[in-house]
């Protein structure tokens, strides 16, 4: 958890300070992380409005969704921002593994919503929960377990000074 | 650019399209001479938005309900049910409040269609309670209903025959009894919906079922804001790429508590059908999907036919479903004739498209707009009930 808050916390603060060597190399990234973290986000949101619905708060209208509902779709765009500046190499696995998240929490969520609630919708709505789910844990192991040599900081990504040597006779 | 991004462009293209659906039989009987009419209902829903000053539809009414009241002899024979959602977006604001002056322009123009000379005197308005009537279940809600049915008894009060039904946040059933041959209940729906009170709901179904055994020969037609059936948006009639998916996943995951498969939702219909056993009705009537749809229902616990009509100020796409016999996705309205005899016979009255729910322009243009648009509303549905 302490890790989990320290990558989050120098993803965040290193948005716009660039300290890396190889700044350009971190934009592509980064506008990739923004978006994917902004769909993810609005996912996420998605998913919450539906566990509450199944809790008995409803949505009584679709516009409802736009307001605090959708934090997370600007929570997931920081994010994602701030991980493709700090590693794009953990931004890629956080991807990765957030989209297989997804399908296999959408598939758990899929039979577990059959059973726990009567009609068709349970099905679609334990589908919706398990795949925000989902992707919210393996898009937060994803970052954590992948090679950290892109890490901003970390000895691998330092740039090599080149050496010229002048040999005199 | 390479086939795939090609093929995949072209897939998501396609996948927004509208289906195909299937067509319908033309139905068109003809409108019984006034001399064999009993009654006259006319079924319109969610005019909240209309302007009268711009409204082709709320001019054609009008028109309608006082040829109607003319050419009926005795007194209450017309009807007019507004079926809620009678002002947006959050129903009438209190005097004094801002947008006092918008709504009540609003309600007033659907009062105006029975304030003609003939309509005074033999038509009556009955306006239940929509959603957005409960100010969209805003605090207070049902403080803005009481605002509604003061207003409305204020209009009483002049002479001009309108009253919400049931009364301010109560569920109903009120009934009327329209001629010997018709009954009318008319629920708040919108109530049900929001209702902790599980013995209040249970007292309105045992008053359903005691409504419809005591109605005798009469027909029944069930009037409240919420649809038995719907084949528009709230029926779960949701475009995917439409909002790229998440309206999509919100309606078939039964999450928005006005779409029909919400839990409360299925429950208001699982009740009614219930109480239906007592006596299985002619017609339920609802609103709050913006488009004129009527579907014929087989089951004995189902009403013979229910009817959505709710495109007075707003009009929403629409698709399919099992036992559709009309549909349409413009403004209109819809009215029941039921005949000395006891016949009944259900007309909608439609524009020919989307584009005449409103006027735009001023002085000349207006009136030039109105008059053309006015004229353009025509009978495009009619089928014997009984």
């Amino acid at each position: 958890m302490r890790r989990l808050v320290l990558l989050l916390a120098v993803a965040a603060a290193t948005a716009s300070p660039l300290r890396a060597q190889n700044a350009e190399d971190r934009v592509l990234p980064a506008l990739a992380g923004g978006v994917a973290g902004v769909a993810g986000g609005g996912y996420v949101a998605l998913s919450v409005v539906v566990a509450q619905a199944r809790a008995g708060n409803y949505l009584h209208d679709f516009q409802e969704l736009f307001g605090w509902r959708s934090l997370p779709v600007i929570a997931g765009g920081a994010v994602g921002t701030g991980l493709g500046i700090y590693s794009p190499e953990r931004l890629k696995r956080a991807i990765l593994w957030g989209f297989g998240g997804m399908a296999v929490g959408g598939a758990v969520g899929l039979g577990v919503g059959q059973l726990a609630w009567r009609g068709p919708e349970g099905k679609w709505a334990g589908a919706a929960i398990g795949a925000g789910a989902g992707l919210v844990v393996a898009y937060i192991a994803g970052a954590l377990t992948a090679g950290s040599s892109e890490d901003i900081g970390s000895a691998d990504a330092a740039a090599v000074p080149i050496v010229f040597t002048v040999r005199t006779r | 650019m390479r086939p795939v991004w090609v093929s995949a462009c072209a897939l998501l293209l396609l996948s927004g399209c509208k289906p195909d659906l299937p067509d319908l039989p033309d139905q068109m009987v003809p409108e019984p001479p006034a001399a064999e009419v009993e009654s006259v209902v006319f079924l319109v829903g969610d005019a909240g938005d209309a302007i009268e000053a711009r409204s082709p539809l709320l001019q054609r009414l009008r028109a309608d309900v006082e040829d109607w009241s003319s050419r009926l002899a005795h007194d209450t024979s017309v009807v007019v049910l507004f079926l809620g959602d009678n002002v947006y977006p959050d129903g009438l604001s209190a005097p004094g409040e801002a947008a006092y002056e918008r709504d009540s322009t609003v309600l007033q123009a659907q009062v105006n269609a029975v304030a003609g000379p003939w309509g005074r005197q033999r038509a009556w308005a009955y306006f239940l309670a929509g959603n957005h009537d409960w100010g969209d279940y805003q605090a207070d809600g049902d403080g803005r209903l009481r605002v509604q049915e003061e207003f409305l008894d204020r209009q009483r009060a002049r002479g001009i025959r309108v009253r919400l039904q049931p009364e301010a946040g109560e569920p109903g059933p009120a009934f009327v009894d329209v001629g010997s041959n018709l009954r009318i209940l008319m629920y708040d729906t919108a109530w049900w919906l929001l209702a902790p009170d599980r013995d209040r709901r249970v007292r309105v179904l045992r008053q359903t079922e005691d409504m419809l055994g005591r109605a005798g020969n009469r027909h029944v037609i069930v009037a409240a804001h919420h649809p038995f059936k719907s084949a528009s948006s709230h029926g779960g009639n949701v475009a995917f790429w439409r909002t790229l998916g998440v309206r999509f996943l919100l309606a078939r995951s039964g999450t928005i508590l006005q779409d029909l498969n919400s839990l409360p939702y299925r429950e208001l219909v699982d009740a009614m059908k219930e109480s239906f056993r007592a006596k299985r009705p002619l017609l339920f009537a609802g609103g709050h999907d913006h488009a004129l749809q009527v579907i014929r229902h087989d089951e004995p616990d189902e009403p013979r036919f229910s009817v959505v009509s709710g495109s007075a100020s707003k009009v929403s796409r629409i698709g399919h479903t099992p036992g559709m016999q009309y549909r349409a996705g413009t403004p209109g309205y819809m009215k029941v004739i039921v005949s000395r005899a006891g016949s009944v016979a259900l007309f909608a009255v439609a524009a020919p498209g989307r584009g005449y729910l409103v006027c735009e322009g001023e002085d000349e243009a207006l009136r030039a707009c109105m008059a053309d648009y006015t004229r353009s509303f025509e009978t495009t549905f009619g089928m014997r009930l009984r």
